[in-house]
């Protein structure tokens, strides 16, 4: 069993009997040989250890507060394209995230095999009514707040009668927060019921429910009042100054208006719509990550996002009402924007599947202007880190959560999974990608943040990304000393591996969780 | 006619590749300081690329989107959106 021990300046982990060891592509910068001797004396010395090809079981690393110094992980180099660049390499995903955040110039590429292309088979559709030999009928049912029975309007409702199967009946209440569930059986027995709220309540799971029509559903309202996972986390330490002189550009679904957002600037880049709209596109979820890092108000009638003093830009990519679809030159202009406006952090959470050569290069830019870009892995249930989270110069988030964080009948208890951390309530939401592209995790489990029309409750990398660039923020507006460094990628490195020293190893290993939480 | 990205690399001035746009039937359209997207032919890029490797050529794709809210689906459902 692995031990994880991390003090604040340097330390060993013990990976004895560890993960499985994986094969990789180490790459400079650009192309496949090393354009600075720094980076090509480190690719000789990976040619050239003298202790790192037995499976050494100890992970030797010291880090200062800007710099890693010295990193000697697992390494074991099976082929050499260049003394001075590619290398082919076999390493622990442990020995990998430390070898991430040694040398963040460094590209890391998976080793990638191709397969011939199988036809899709197609999916059956089963509804309840198709699978059930009882006649089919509708089951109605309201949709209220627990606390004064008010009628909730536009909550999505699915029931599941077999959960494996996903079979079942699904509706979105009406004005007068009624729905009519095509299920059958009176009473109707559901596996699960889950109701989603569009804001204001905290969605509800419940298991093994008996249904009856004209029964009434109660959901929890927020309460601002409650510490959420990411508040639990972050609220002691905040300073009153957290993210003051750090410009932060949001390149999402627009952000606010909000009461409690102030939008300094920003951008629609959505061709046809106008230029100067980049307030929210009716989706919400780019409030929701603006929230999370710069919300001005103050709590129990408002709430506080990590760094409120930042100033948060808006880049809308996303066309009204809508959450996919982003076209890349969109995409790249906003980042391109970012940097022309002076963004020190740029917050991306979005993904596609593939590596895609246009944003790569924007990317590569905004690095060479000092800008740090900050990821969502992804939402697609332990798949590989997307991109551009898994891109080698974006830092790649993924999501844990706290049992207790939430409502004891929240949907949240649903994304419980493998692997449990040290702190065994805590864990690596179901629904977040993982890989050796994960830098860091933060909490996207039943986070609280600012939602158009009031406040809303979210799941995602995508909350756990902001998590990160607004703590990265309060770092950056702590430590003056990186607004004065020059703008360029040796500041970006020196971010990261500031962000590195503040992370706490949660237990859940380095392919779910990088180099930890970070905590400032 | 399909659309391309072309993309600036280093310290080269997209003027280098206008004055060829301009001399064939591509249209651009929308550029900034380090990006043209223009509506064109596939082989009238493939010999641009050639005449002006210092641009990156790609087609626009509309690929990205916001990670899908992670919740449950009915089988063969597209009702629950982020």
């Amino acid at each position: 069993m692995a031990t994880l021990d991390r003090p604040g300046m340097g330390g060993v982990i013990d990976v004895a009997a560890s993960t499985k060891r994986e094969q990789y592509v180490l790459l400079p910068p650009r192309g496949l040989r090393s354009d600075n001797k720094e980076l090509g004396d480190f690719f000789g010395s990976l040619s050239h250890m003298q202790d790192p090809l037995s499976r050494v079981t100890r992970l030797f690393y010291g880090v200062s507060s800007v710099q890693v110094s010295t990193a000697r992980t697992d390494i074991q180099v099976l082929d050499s394209i260049h003394e001075d660049g590619a290398k082919l390499v076999e390493m622990s995903p442990e020995g990998l995230s430390i070898l991430r955040a040694a040398q963040p110039d460094i590209r890391v590429a998976p080793i990638v095999y191709y397969d011939v292309a199988v036809a899709p088979r197609p999916h059956i559709r089963q509804s309840a009514s198709t699978a059930s030999t009882l006649p089919s009928l509708s089951l109605p049912i309201t949709v209220v707040s627990a606390d004064n029975g008010q009628v909730i309007p536009g909550a999505t409702v699915i029931g599941f009668t077999n959960f494996a199967s996903k079979t079942g009946a699904d509706g979105v209440t009406d004005a007068n927060g009624n729905v009519a569930l095509g299920l059958s059986g009176n009473p109707t027995e559901l596996e699960r019921l889950y109701v989603y709220p569009r804001g204001g309540w905290w969605p509800l799971l419940e298991e093994n429910v008996s249904l009856s029509p004209g029964d009434v559903i109660k959901l929890t309202r927020i309460d601002l009042a409650q510490q959420d996972l990411l508040r639990e986390k972050y609220e002691a330490t905040a300073t009153p100054t957290d993210g003051m002189g750090i410009r932060i550009g949001v390149i999402d679904t627009g952000a606010g208006a909000h009461p409690d957002l102030l939008i300094s600037g920003g951008a629609n880049f959505v061709a046809g719509e106008n230029p100067a709209d980049y307030g929210d596109n009716g989706v919400g979820h780019g409030t929701h990550v603006a929230g999370i890092i710069g919300a001005r108000g103050t709590v129990p009638l408002g709430m506080r996002g990590l760094a409120p003093e930042a100033e948060i830009y808006s880049y809308r990519v996303f066309a009204q009402g809508t959450s996919t679809g982003a076209m890349n030159y969109v995409i790249a202009k906003a980042v391109d924007r970012a940097v022309a406006d002076g963004c020190h952090i740029i917050n991306l959470s979005l993904t596609t599947a593939d590596t895609e050569i246009v944003l790569s290069q924007a990317l590569d830019d905004a690095r060479a202007a000092g800008v740090i870009v900050i990821c969502a892995a992804g939402n697609d249930y332990r798949a590989p880190v997307g991109f551009p989270a898994s891109y080698a110069y974006s830092v790649g988030v993924s999501a844990f959560g706290r049992l207790g964080s939430f409502p004891n009948n929240a949907t949240q208890k649903g994304n419980a999974a493998p692997p449990y951390g040290a702190d065994p309530n805590h864990f690596i939401a179901d629904f977040s990608n993982v890989g050796p592209d994960i830098d860091f995790t933060g909490p996207g489990v039943g986070i609280v943040s600012t939602f158009p029309g009031g406040y809303g409750v979210l799941d995602g990398t995508s909350m756990a990304c902001p998590a990160i660039s607004g703590v990265c923020a309060r770092l950056m507006s702590q430590n003056p000393t990186f607004l004065g460094l020059p703008a360029n990628s040796s500041r970006v490195k020196q971010v990261h591996q500031s962000l590195v020293v503040q992370a706490i190893l949660m237990g859940f290993g380095a392919t779910f969780e990088g180099q930890g939480f970070v905590k400032v | 006619m399909a659309r391309f990205i072309l993309r600036l690399s280093g310290a080269n001035k997209i003027s280098s590749a206008l004055d060829a746009i301009r001399s064939s039937s591509a249209k651009v359209v929308d550029q900034t300081a380090r990006m043209l997207l223009v509506e064109a032919p596939e082989d009238e890029m493939m010999a641009l690329k050639t005449s002006h490797p210092e641009f990156t050529i790609a087609p626009e794709v509309a690929s990205y989107s916001i990670p899908p809210a992670p919740r449950p689906m009915l089988a063969g459902s597209g009702l629950v959106k982020p």
